[in-house]
């Protein structure tokens, strides 16, 4: 196929499979009944997030000329900084509409969105779009079929972790709560952005947070096209979707309610910004920084760890502006550099308000060791200079899916292959602004963070660059070879990606409503059974304490110390109240009657840094205290595997002679 | 649940506690509209909702309840005062003895001894006679082997406490320790200390601990995984496929039956059969796994516990607010508040024990003894419940090491003894003898008193048989105690497929049979056809 495909056969085909389709699924039985039960469970909840998008988009059309000086002239890279500007100001708005308790009427900020998008139609009909080269199309569709299950997964109950812990509770809490700081919430006191956004849209389906997970990890794989269409034509655009979507961490990520592949769409948008700014220096300005504060700011309101990724951008664009003897621009990149601070406020106050470290869930993180949070778990088995030096041989080449060096994902060997031919494009300045901020963020993220999960911001910029090494490599050297390269990739994409395929496949049941919502996030979760004697059996809105419990299934309670990993801020709290009496009457004080708890051994070699005193006080001190409050001041009411529901006792008094 | 007709017992239910006599008459059925008429002649009476409480009742007294609607009777019944007696039970050193008035007269193999004052207990004066393992302590008319009880010492055991995921496993089963390679994966089994561990599957799969319970005494292992159901012991497995098993806990199981607690329903069948028996009641949410015994399913709801009678289909709510129920064919005990409650259900005097135990789920069983979790002011001890007696035999445990017990077989009480906050270890403790009772594991004759423990014994009329199964792990000789009473009969004693006739005579201890390791023994007891019956009595195992 080449790229001057007639339209004409292009409709053919198109009308080819469509009546395929029709006389298939009608008659093939599961198919049929598959479609209509997905239309009828997935697509309300995706309704509603696509529409929550849709308002976003239609602040961001009307914002991006106001804040740029050039808007964007490619229609992909526009649709990508339209919505996520929209998302900065929905953000914004949602923020500040918090802060007086008025979420619960985000719908009435969305319904302002989708007269915004409607009048911006009207206004700016957009002219028909260019028909895509052959490439786009072949990629697309390659890409769609590889990210397939996502559609399932969306359908799926939330059952990750942290979809348990917090991303379905935090939109709830928001609307509920406000704004504070539950000092004995730790998740209470990370940055709230995305969750605010998923508060706004409430409103329009209670399960819109995959849907709309979905969403973000679609713009991040947008952006990631466009910018690799832009760094190295149509051909580099399709190796990219290629090697971005035959990854499997991203096919298992993209769905799930996550602060990490939002920020793709934010960080895209910022690259594609920037690639505007290498290509027309006009576009170097001083709105440019204050663009690029804003989507840092709304980044940064997300998740923290975008200042890893965004520093890059700012470094870059900085030496750009200092290049191009652009001093006030300069000054003002680092002025917006600051932006971040403004949108990460809120957060940060209602953590001081609530006492409560500014940036994290408790007091003296820094001060002991022995309650750092993923003192080991996560670095200590890869930590170290020699570590962080081969970490792009360990991730790309050796890793695989729950690897024990605990990168915890896989995203495949692509730029391995594609680092020659990115040097080779090298000479390029785009490019090379790109591949600065690329391995920027590489080493800062081999460094601190150290998970897969926390790279995937990344991703659609690195497999971008694969796609112009990709393109770089078989440019030029006929029809066949490009062809050839593409057919091995996407047979190694389906490769990478068949595990998580395979079981995302299996949220098809409940994805089409042939499978209940509530039985299967019960079936998955291994603290179900205790929530449900939770729920079952303690009144709704009563507060419930947590020890060592990472997930929480009770969305009409209040629910004191959920905890990640190993649990730092439970362990302090525990070492701190020195006896299990302590903790009963801590927990009584704050209204807690009733503790679910996951047993959780400790064991001394795990841990080959710490010293014994560290880990006696980090560890062991908090497990005996545990072990006091369960065994001598509550009751065990329910016990399902690790976990335990116990009743806090009554403050012992002398009981009456019973008969 | 439908309308009570009737009660769920044959008889009032009586507890002593130390300031009197508290009796219960739970119905069969939904007590909606049905009221209970309480009358008592010889004593006090004050009614405490349904229940009737005799404060400081005399020797003798008579209760009746009758069951009303309206003002039409359903049903009555009436309970004597039970006669005084004393009770006793075995220590390791020796024996506990209660009794009222005068401190009895104390032989120890037919030399007098002193019976040293102990603490009260329940209204009763307490005494110890010190006597080594395997001595006859004599009172009254009643006699105690002195040690046949699990030893103070315990013996560390490799499996280690958390390593199944699960707080019932490793888990002592057939002999052996059940434990597991990974958490969740129950498919490991050590026969004996320092021996090898072998593979267990269940068909072609681990077997998942949320999905298994132990038997009483370890015998077995009832599985519900999958669709297959059945037991399993390291030489066989029992396994039949079910149409479906969504359970909402594991099975239970004893030698009869299987317990089957569903989201909506609960079910029993007995071994071997399809035959599903329901209760007429529809479970409301439970919570922990199903009882069953003797013919009875118990089972815990959020606020009551249910017992069924799997032959005679009367089901009713037992007692409200309780937790952690033990069902053996003659006792269940439970935690209500800061006591442990153990009510007779063949007629027997039942008994509260200050023990706060309701706080954790930890139980065993081993003989006619209940093992339960006991805290004290910063310590969490196991205690030694006797229900026949109503004496607290031992307890086992210090500041420095916890202990909760885990299980028991055939060779003793497996406990999980542990420093606050660690994972502590699995420890055995051993039990040399082992003397059995008509209420412990037996059950000959459903007698209403204790035996060699410090009580009567059982009476089979001319032509009637009592048998039961013991399990033994390590060597041992079997012997039964022969009481003063008719002796009209014999022993049969079938193990490794053979069937040895032992005529009775004489009294005292009488030598049956020498048994192998890892032998199921079935005993039975033939009163002659003719003749004036046959007094039965304890049986021992004695391995020292």
């Amino acid at each position: 196929m080449s790229e001057s495909t007639p339209m004409w056969a292009r409709w053919v085909a198109g009308a080819w499979t469509v009546a395929l389709l029709l006389a298939v699924w009608p008659t093939s039985g599961l198919g049929a009944a598959l479609l209509h039960g997905w239309l009828v469970t997935t697509g309300p909840p995706l309704a509603a997030a696509v529409s929550l998008l849709l308002a976003a988009w239609g602040f961001g059309a009307w914002s991006t000329p106001v804040l740029l000086a050039r808007a964007p002239s490619d229609p992909g890279s526009r649709l990508v900084i339209d919505t996520a500007f929209g998302l900065v100001i929905l953000q914004v708005g949602a923020v500040l509409g918090t802060i007086p308790g008025l979420l619960g009427w985000g719908v009435a900020v969305l319904g302002l969105g989708w007269i915004a998008a409607v009048a911006r139609w009207v206004r700016h009909r957009p002219a028909p779009p260019v028909a895509p080269s052959a490439w786009t199309v072949v990629a697309a569709t390659v890409a769609a079929g590889l990210l397939f299950p996502a559609l399932f997964s969306v359908g799926a109950p939330p059952t990750g972790a942290d979809e348990l812990q917090y991303h379905v509770r935090m939109p709830l809490d928001l609307v509920q709560y406000g704004l504070a700081t539950h000092p004995h919430d730790p998740v209470s006191a990370f940055p709230r952005g995305l969750h605010v956004l998923h508060g706004l849209g409430l409103g329009l389906h209670p399960d819109l947070g995959r849907p709309l997970a979905l969403l973000f990890g679609l713009g991040g794989v947008l952006a990631g096209h466009r910018i690799a269409v832009r760094l190295g034509g149509t051909l580099a655009g399709g190796f990219a979707l290629v090697a971005l979507c035959g990854a499997a961490s991203w096919l298992r990520m993209t769905p799930v309610i996550s602060t990490d592949v939002p920020l793709a769409l934010f960080l895209g948008a910022a690259l594609l910004l920037l690639l505007d700014a290498i290509e027309d220096e006009a576009a170097l300005d001083v709105r440019f920084a204050l663009a690029l504060g804003l989507l840092g700011g709304a980044a940064f309101s997300i998740k923290y760890t975008a200042a890893v990724y965004f520093a890059p951008v700012w470094m870059v664009a900085g030496v750009l502006a200092l290049r191009a003897r652009r001093f006030p621009v300069a000054a003002a990149l680092v002025a917006s550099a600051g932006l971040p601070i403004l949108f990460a406020a809120p957060w940060m106050g209602a953590n001081i308000t609530a006492g409560v470290h500014a940036l994290y869930p408790f007091k003296g993180i820094a001060t002991d060791p022995a309650f750092r949070f993923n003192q080991t778990e996560n670095y200590g088995a890869g930590g170290g200079l020699m570590a962080w030096l081969r970490t792009p041989w360990d991730l790309f080449v050796l890793g695989t899916e729950f690897d024990r060096r605990h990168y915890l994902g896989r995203l495949g060997m692509w730029p391995v292959f594609a680092i020659p031919g990115v040097l080779l494009a090298g000479r390029r300045k785009a490019v090379m602004a790109v591949f600065a901020v690329a391995t920027l963020g590489f080493m800062l993220w081999a460094g601190p963070l150290r998970r897969v999960a926390y790279l995937l911001p990344l991703w659609p910029v690195i497999a971008a660059l694969c796609g112009v090494g990709f393109a770089e490599l078989t440019r030029g050297r006929g029809q066949w070879l490009p062809a050839l390269v593409f057919s091995v990739a996407v047979v190694v994409a389906a490769a990478e990606v068949a595990p998580a395929w395979t079981a995302g496949l299996a949220d098809s049941a409940v994805a089409s409503g042939r499978a209940d919502r509530n039985t299967t996030r019960d079936s998955r979760a291994e603290s179900s059974a205790a929530w449900a004697w939770v729920r079952e059996n303690t009144p709704p809105g009563s507060t419930v304490a947590t020890a060592f419990v990472w997930e929480v299934i009770a969305p009409e309670h209040r629910v004191l110390w959920a905890c990640a990993e190993e649990c730092p801020t439970v362990r302090l709290t525990l070492a701190e109240a020195g006896s299990g009496a302590e903790v009963a009457r801590v927990l009584r004080e704050l209204g807690a009657r009733w503790i679910v708890v996951k047993k959780q051994p400790f064991l001394r070699s795990g841990y080959p840094d710490m010293t014994d005193e560290q880990f006696a006080l980090g560890y062991e001190r908090p497990l005996q205290v545990l072990d006091e409050l369960l065994s001598l001041h509550a009751t065990e009411e329910h016990r399902s595997g690790l976990y335990g529901v116990y009743a806090l006792d009554a403050p012992r008094q002398k009981a009456a002679p019973a008969p | 649940m439908d309308p009570a007709s009737g009660f769920l017992l044959d008889h009032i239910l009586a507890i002593q506690r130390p300031t009197g006599v508290l009796l219960r008459a739970p119905v069969a059925g939904s007590s909606r509209g049905i009221t209970l008429r309480w009358s008592v002649q010889g004593a006090a009476m004050s009614r405490l909702v349904d229940d009737a409480w005799l404060p400081s009742p005399p020797d003798s007294w008579t209760a009746t309840v009758e069951l009303l609607r309206g003002e039409q009777v359903l049903a009555s019944q009436s309970r004597e005062a039970s006669p005084p007696r004393l009770r006793a039970a075995a220590t390791h050193g020796g024996a506990l003895i209660g009794f009222r008035g005068a401190t009895p007269q104390v032989t120890v193999d037919d030399l007098p001894a002193t019976c040293a004052p102990q603490p009260a207990h329940q209204g009763l004066e307490v005494c110890f006679v010190e006597a080594t393992r395997g001595s006859l302590v004599r009172f009254g008319d009643g006699v105690v082997t002195a040690g046949a009880l699990p030893t103070f010492e315990a013996l560390p055991l490799e499996e280690t406490p958390d390593e199944c995921g699960h707080p019932a496993f490793p888990a002592p089963v057939a002999g052996g320790i059940l434990g597991c390679s990974h958490p969740g994966q129950l498919d490991r089994h050590r026969r004996r200390p320092g021996g090898p561990r072998r593979a267990v599957r269940w068909g072609d799969e681990a077997i998942a601990p949320t999905r298994a319970s132990v038997l009483h005494g370890g015998s077995a292992l009832a599985v519900a995984q999958g669709r297959s159901l059945g037991t399993w012991t390291p030489d066989d497995a029992q396994i039949s496929l079910a149409r479906a098993l969504p359970l909402a806990a594991a099975p239970a199981a004893d030698g009869g039956w299987f317990a089957l607690l569903m989201p909506d329903r609960m079910q029993a069948l007995p071994h071997g059969s399809n035959r599903r028996v329901q209760p007429p009641a529809i479970p409301a949410p439970g919570r922990g796994i199903p009882r069953v015994a003797g013919g009875r399913v118990a089972w815990a709801e959020p606020t009551r516990l249910m017992l069924g009678d799997l032959r005679g289909g009367r089901t009713g709510p037992f007692v409200e607010g309780c937790r952690h129920t033990v069902l053996s064919p003659g006792w269940i005990t439970f935690s209500v508040g800061e006591e442990t409650v153990a009510e007779g259900l063949v007629g027997q005097l039942g008994s509260s024990f200050a023990v706060d135990s309701a706080f954790s789920g930890a139980r065993a069983t081993f003989d006619d003894l209940v093992a339960v979790p006991a805290r004290t002011g910063d310590l969490v001890q196991t205690a030694l419940l006797h229900p026949p007696s109503g004496l607290i035999v031992a307890r086992l445990g210090t500041t420095e090491a916890w202990v909760e017990p885990r299980g028991s077989d055939a060779d003793g009480l497996v406990v999980r003894r542990w420093a606050k906050g660690a994972t502590g270890e699995l420890a055995r403790h051993p039990a040399p003898l082992r003397v059995l009772e008509e209420d412990g594991s037996l059950g000959f004759g459903a007698a209403t008193q204790a035996g060699g423990h410090g009580g009567g014994h059982a009476l089979l009329a001319p032509g009637e048989q009592a048998e039961g199964t013991i399990q033994v792990a390590s060597p041992a000789r079997l012997a039964t105690w022969r009481p003063d009473g008719p002796s009209d009969g014999w022993v049969e004693v079938e193990a490794l497929g053979t069937v040895t006739r032992i005529e009775l005579a004489g009294s005292g201890w009488l030598d049956l049979a020498a048994l192998p390791r890892n032998t199921e023994a079935r005993v039975r007891f033939v009163a002659a056809p003719r003749g004036e019956g046959l007094a039965v009595d304890a049986l021992m195992l004695d391995r020292r």
